[in-house]
């Protein structure tokens, strides 16, 4: 394998919000949204991110892309050490690094046309005359699926789809090398869903993007990722190859996700068990001691309430934070997603008893 | 590869339909957009069969009409600009068009509950939760005070709300998303609701959250007899929870069956493409999007209205004529001229 310099490399992130301060302007109380995270990002591939809402995922892609500033940390775009970019610096590196929203209709200005709002990054960037902008609007018109006429017209007129590929065509103009994609889909039907995504999957190879790409769908984030990030109240539980985190999970909280997907077979569906998870997730502001998954955990064992597991690496670039998976490397995909329903059952079957 | 032989499960609701009249029966319902122009329809002559007992799941796009129709079942339709223009909606045996605003009250609440798609606006903010039940309650059952909340923390007891006593006095900003949905099933299932409309409950959910609410809707509509409709723009939903299956296109219906049916041997295009659609965990084959758009309402094509995005359309079979629906056995039709002659994919073929 060919060692290749990643395009963005994340070191130890930390990220809080004071949610409640005291009289003297002290936070007395903060939601930890991002807590100690390392990832990389190769040149032109994806990295997945998945997560409950509350998890902290759209929070990790704002604070790489500097959107809102980190707590502590290091993040390398390219060359650049982010964090320590002037604000001139920083627009500047910011052509190259851009997002595309969730909800199409609030990320566009309902007064502008569509043209005024793709040229609208190179205007801001100031290093395009008029009509080399009008050209370069011209020419990714076709590219995302859009007709030439689209350019006077006002997103009013557009359907989801067809504006979240406005949205998509904003953030290509400059040329970027890294987008970040935070639930690009999660507005849309699920017919168009397919579509954007094949969008996505082609501008990708034809400009040799890499995205750093959050949804709470693991469906949708297996087909569209090389690596997936699995995040649970601002760490990462799990990393991987996409594969390797959807099939031969180790963590307990990947296993949940993986039931709750629908398996759009009826049968199937209804023979399998499912993990269901017990209440909602515990809130960033107040998290459980120790592993922050435990309390919801079917195989939590005592040491998971004190102990904050650590990310473990395999050789192969496969990482778990949990102590019983990484003390018994056997409990790895349907194994250990079936002790888990297990466990559940007669832990269900001992509440009765007694 | 060889056919996996699905067994066929004809739920027993639809047996027994000719017995006794169905939950809720819809026949030829037309609804259109009013204004200062000639009414425009947007659903156009929809039949509809709810069976007792019975999870349906009610399926389409964004403008496929799938909400408008449930909001006409429980006359909740903005009359300024959307109005039924024809058919009927008969509840038990009993014609619901027809009755009085007054009359249509006591209907809503205690013979139709419903839950809307997005909890945060559907509470008041400014009122309690239990406030928000306990009036609900109190309208509909001659309670006392106390009585009222004794049930209404009851009540969220029953949707899996821990800590009722402590929630009953929060307000809906204090608590999660999912935590909502489940005081919005509360308050439709608050007066023992005969008939549950369900209105995209999922759409603003995460996956696991999801999966919570769509086992607990499953569960209630059991254990309190309610049949159930269910509208959502996802098949997955359906694979879940629905016994049976309306899939809308652009203002009708153009496929009715058993989920299992649905899924294993769908009979119009339009089904396959979605089903096509879905992620899959797991499972090595492309997502396919459907290319095109759905027609907007007044625009939509004199033939078959998919024949645009369909690959199997051809000329002139598809375009010329209005596609009827064709009944192929009780409780299963399909909306496809070309239907005979193709052999469509389900999820196992």
């Amino acid at each position: 394998m060919t060692e290749t310099m990643p395009l963005l490399t994340v070191r130890n992130l930390n990220k809080t919000f004071p949610v409640r301060r005291s009289a003297l302007g002290r936070a007395t109380e903060v939601v930890h949204a991002v807590n100690d995270v390392s990832l990389e990002i190769e040149p032109g591939s994806t990295l997945g991110i998945v997560g409950e809402s509350g998890s902290g995922k759209s929070t990790l892609g704002r604070v790489c892309l500097r959107m809102i500033e980190a707590d502590d940390g290091e993040i390398r775009f390219a060359d650049a050490n982010l964090r320590q970019l002037s604000a001139a610096q920083l627009r500047s590196t910011r052509a190259h690094m851009t997002t595309i929203f969730q909800d199409p209709y609030s990320a566009l200005d309902p007064r502008w046309t569509v043209g005024q709002i793709i040229e609208e990054p190179l205007r801001i960037n100031g290093s395009h005359s008029r009509a080399e902008r009008r050209t370069i609007v011209a020419d990714i018109l076709p590219r995302v699926g859009l007709s030439a006429d689209a350019v006077h017209r006002i997103p009013r007129s557009f359907s989801g789809g067809q504006r979240q590929r406005i949205v998509i065509a904003r953030a290509l103009v400059t040329r970027p090398r890294l987008v970040f994609c935070d639930e690009p889909v999660s507005s849309l039907d699920v017919s168009t869903r397919a579509q954007v995504l094949g969008l996505l999957r082609e501008l990708q190879s034809e400009f040799q993007l890499a995205y750093l790409f959050v949804s709470h769908d693991l469906g949708v984030v297996e087909r569209m990722s090389d690596r997936i990030a699995v995040m649970y109240l601002g760490s990462i539980v799990e990393i991987g190859a996409a594969e390797t985190v959807a099939q031969r999970y180790r963590h307990p909280y990947t296993a949940a996700l993986v039931s709750a997907s629908p398996a759009a077979d009826p049968v199937a569906q209804r023979a399998r068990h499912r993990i269901v998870l017990n209440g909602d997730p515990p809130s960033p502001i107040d998290i459980p001691k120790g592993c922050p998954f435990h309390p919801r955990c079917a195989l939590a064992i005592a040491r998971c309430a004190t102990d904050k597991p650590e990310l473990v690496m395999t050789p192969n670039g496969h990482g778990v934070a949990c102590h019983v998976t990484n003390a018994d490397r056997t409990l790895t995909g349907t194994t250990l997603f079936d002790s888990m329903v297990e466990r559940r059952l007669s832990f269900a079957a001992e509440r009765t008893t007694s | 590869m060889e056919l996996t032989p699905v067994q066929v499960k004809v739920p027993s609701a639809i047996v027994t339909a000719h017995a006794r009249p169905p939950a809720l029966q819809v026949d030829g319902l037309v609804i259109g957009l009013v204004g200062r122009r000639a009414p425009m329809p947007v659903v156009t002559g929809l039949d509809l069969t709810l069976a007792r007992q019975e999870v349906l799941g009610l399926v389409g796009e964004s403008g496929s009409g799938k909400t408008l129709t449930s909001l006409a079942i429980a006359r909740l339709l903005d009359g300024r600009s959307v109005q039924v223009l024809a058919g009927t909606v008969t509840l038990f045996g009993r014609d619901l068009l027809t009755l009085s605003e007054a009359q249509m009250r006591s209907v809503r609440g205690k013979e139709i509950g419903m839950i809307f798609q997005d909890p945060m606006t559907s509470l008041d903010p400014a009122f309690t939760i239990g406030y928000q039940l306990t009036s609900v309650l109190r309208r509909h059952f001659d309670l006392s005070r106390q009585a009222a909340r004794r049930r209404a923390v009851e009540l969220l007891g029953m949707v899996g709300i821990g800590d009722p006593r402590r929630r009953v006095d929060q307000y809906p900003h204090q608590i999660s998303g999912g935590m909502r949905q489940r005081v919005m099933i509360a308050l439709a299932i608050s007066c023992e609701p005969k008939v549950l409309i369900a209105d995209e409950p999922t759409t603003a959910l995460d996956a696991t959250t999801q999966a919570q609410i769509l086992e607990l809707i499953k569960d209630l509509a059991q254990t309190l007899h309610m049949s159930t409709i269910i509208t959502t723009h996802d098949l997955g939903v359906v694979a879940e929870v629905c016994d049976t299956v309306a899939v809308m296109y652009a203002g009708q219906i153009v496929e009715q069956a058993t989920t299992e049916q649905l899924f294993y041997h769908p009979q119009h295009p339009y089904t396959e493409r979605l089903l096509l659609a879905l992620p899959r965990v797991g499972v090595e084959q492309e997502m396919l999007g459907i290319p095109g758009a759905p027609p907007r309402a007044g625009q939509f094509p004199e033939g078959c209205r998919f024949a645009p995005r369909c690959g199997h359309a051809v000329e002139p079979d598809c375009v010329a004529h209005v596609v009827p629906l064709e009944h192929l056995a009780p409780g299963r039709t399909a909306r496809c001229v070309r239907r005979p002659e193709l052999t469509l994919r389900g999820v196992r073929t």
